[in-house]
């Protein structure tokens, strides 16, 4: 995303230009435009919700929606428990993906190739068609209403998206490292955590990021096994507010940015870590 | 990245190859030992388990008989269940050709330098960071009877009516469609810009020189160098459309009567509505089946045209 790739001069000319940013911003608009109006909706008073025409812009906007939801109902419990989930997936899962990503990245032993296109094949099994016997196992272990029973799972099921950053990022290391390393009598946990471990700082940073943002918007395996409602996860507790409440759209509106807000901010802020080469090589293997 | 270095050893001297092979099995299966436990534990024993499970009459609570076939033999005759396979192949066909078109030409004009890019790029991503949840609410909130959308197609003079997008059996699904669309097209902008990034400028350059317009340039250059990302994005497409179930759940719920269920969500129901564990993970079987049957093979495909 540097400078424009091709010719020197302008590789579209003005005219071209102009109808391709018209069309740019019509998709630019349609992808925020219902964030937007959730967003509108949320800083409206109860009255102006179906106000005709409809108020794009609210005229005198407020934050009673905010301060009622955030201290309404078990909302801060469930922002709570997001975070715990998705911290505790992150720390789980980047640290399994990490020892195997050195293993596959940097050694060479048998059943190595087997062992990584079996783990690339589970990322394209649907959760729904293993979800029942899981289901069952958590139960068996006494997870169902504990968070642990959203992390250890969800950590497994994202496993290889990690893996298969950090399998690239220790592979790509200079290889006169290693020999260092070993000539000096230097053990392999030694050579990861000490030596290369520093070196891939971006990678974990881009699979903690990914796995994060995954983990904050899963539903499906949240809404399953959490029946005691101070469990839930933001994404199941405002469906299940949407349930209880189906007309009070500015309180859902509300509830819905608070939901996001973690996310977006990540995301504006960290942006590099999104757009970053990972995926390049990827189209490859 | 360095590409060719990838699972190369370093160079060893003679004296030290034997040693550093025994040394690398051992630490290399010793570091899996994390990563297949989970993997072993959360994705394959239960892939095994709903095989096991779907022989039998499990009701999620009680000790299971064995069955045989029957629960197989009452999927051939349920209407329903062929209703939600329809739906799944429409939703995924779908989903999939426009997830794996639309955004080509977008990453073209991004790469090939507009004004705004970075700005487009972040704006067109940012659905894909908010969860699916919220915004299907957003979606729901828009497509209502009394909606943004029927507003504003009624004061731009498209309609007359409003159109009931979530409960008209006619249109359901095709909404379904296009907040999955909607929600995912950032992805594969993103696949298709990392790939269009490894392409050498050279190529755009020769095609300019060679007198070939955008559209050619487009089908000659851009087509055949994203072929590795175009079956990539093909792929995760297939894949995730293939398992939708929160778009569904918040807009629709299924209905209206089973219009947009898909095998996802009707395998969820079965299971957690109606206590039929064991029919349940028939039809997951299935899924499976069908999933990672068409995937190796599309990839098989994919690869003998190389």
């Amino acid at each position: 995303m540097s400078a424009p790739a091709g010719t020197g001069r302008a590789a579209f000319g003005p005219v071209s230009r102009a109808v391709i940013v018209v069309i740019l911003g019509a998709a630019a608009l349609l992808a925020v435009g219902p964030l937007l109006w959730l967003v509108s909706t949320s800083v409206k008073d109860r009255g102006d919700v179906f106000s005709v025409p409809p108020e794009i812009i609210p005229a005198d906007p407020t934050l009673d929606n905010y301060a009622y939801v955030w201290n309404q109902a078990d909302v801060q419990q469930y922002f709570a428990n997001s975070l715990i989930v998705s911290a505790g997936t992150v720390l789980l899962n980047v640290s399994a993906a990490a020892l195997l990503g050195f293993a596959l990245g940097r050694f060479r032993f048998k059943g190595r190739r087997l062992l990584f296109l079996l783990g690339l094949g589970t990322m394209v099994v649907p959760f729904p068609a293993i979800m029942l016997p899981l289901f069952v196992a958590t139960k068996e272990m006494g997870l169902t209403d504990n968070l642990l029973g959203i992390i250890v799972p969800t950590a497994a099921l994202n496993l290889w998206l990690s893996v298969y950053i950090l399998r690239e990022a220790f592979g790509g290391l200079p290889d006169e490292l290693e020999e260092a390393a070993v000539i000096d009598g230097c053990s392999p946990p030694r050579l990861l955590f000490r030596v290369m471990l520093p070196l891939v700082k971006a990678p974990l940073a881009t699979s903690a990021i990914l796995v994060f943002t995954l983990t904050w918007s899963d539903f499906l395996w949240p809404l399953v096994i959490m029946r005691d409602h101070t469990r839930f996860t933001i994404s199941v507790g405002l469906q299940y507010f949407m349930s209880t409440l189906t007309s009070n759209w500015h309180h859902i509106a509300a509830i819905a940015v608070i939901a996001s807000l973690p996310v977006v901010v990540i995301f504006l802020v960290l942006q590099r870590y999104f757009f970053s080469d990972v995926l390049a090589g990827s189209a490859k293997g | 990245m360095a590409q060719a270095r990838r699972a190369e050893p370093a160079p060893v001297r003679a004296a030290g190859r034997a040693w550093r092979e025994v040394r690398d099995t051992r630490w290399g299966w010793l570091l899996a030992v994390p990563a297949v436990g989970l993997i072993g534990g959360f994705v394959l024993y239960p892939a095994l388990n709903t095989l096991l499970f779907s022989f039998t009459d499990f009701n999620g609570l009680t000790p299971a008989s064995w069955v045989g076939t029957r629960q197989y033999q009452a999927l051939v005759s349920d209407s329903v269940f062929h209703r939600t396979l329809l739906n799944s192949g429409v939703i995924t066909v779908a989903v999939t050709v426009l997830l794996v078109c639309l955004p080509l030409p977008v990453a073209y004009w991004i790469h090939r330098g507009i004004p705004f890019r970075r700005f487009f790029r972040t704006v067109l991503y940012l659905p894909v960071v908010v969860p699916i949840i919220v915004s299907s609410v957003a979606w729901k909130w828009m497509l209502d009877d009394n909606g943004l959308l029927n507003h504003g197609l009624t004061a731009l003079g498209l309609i007359d009516e409003p159109i009931s997008w979530l409960s008209d059996p006619g249109w359901a699904i095709w909404s379904v469609i296009g907040v999955i669309v909607w929600r995912a097209f950032g992805i594969y902008l993103l696949i298709y810009l990392a790939g269009l990034a490894t392409t050498p400028g050279e190529l755009f350059e020769a095609a300019s020189i060679d007198g070939a317009g955008h559209v050619r340039t487009f089908f000659s250059v851009v087509v055949p160098q994203l072929r590795g990302s175009i079956v990539l994005s093909s792929v995760i497409a297939f894949v995730a459309a293939m398992r939708t179930f929160d778009e569904i759940y918040v807009l629709t719920g299924g209905g209206p009567v089973n219009a947009s269920k898909n095998t996802a969500y009707h395998i969820w129901e079965t299971a957690f509505s109606y206590f039929k564990f064991g029919y349940g993970s028939a039809m997951a079987v299935v899924l499976l089946a069908l999933v990672l049957g068409l995937v190796m093979l599309g990839l098989r495909l994919a690869g003998r045209r190389r």
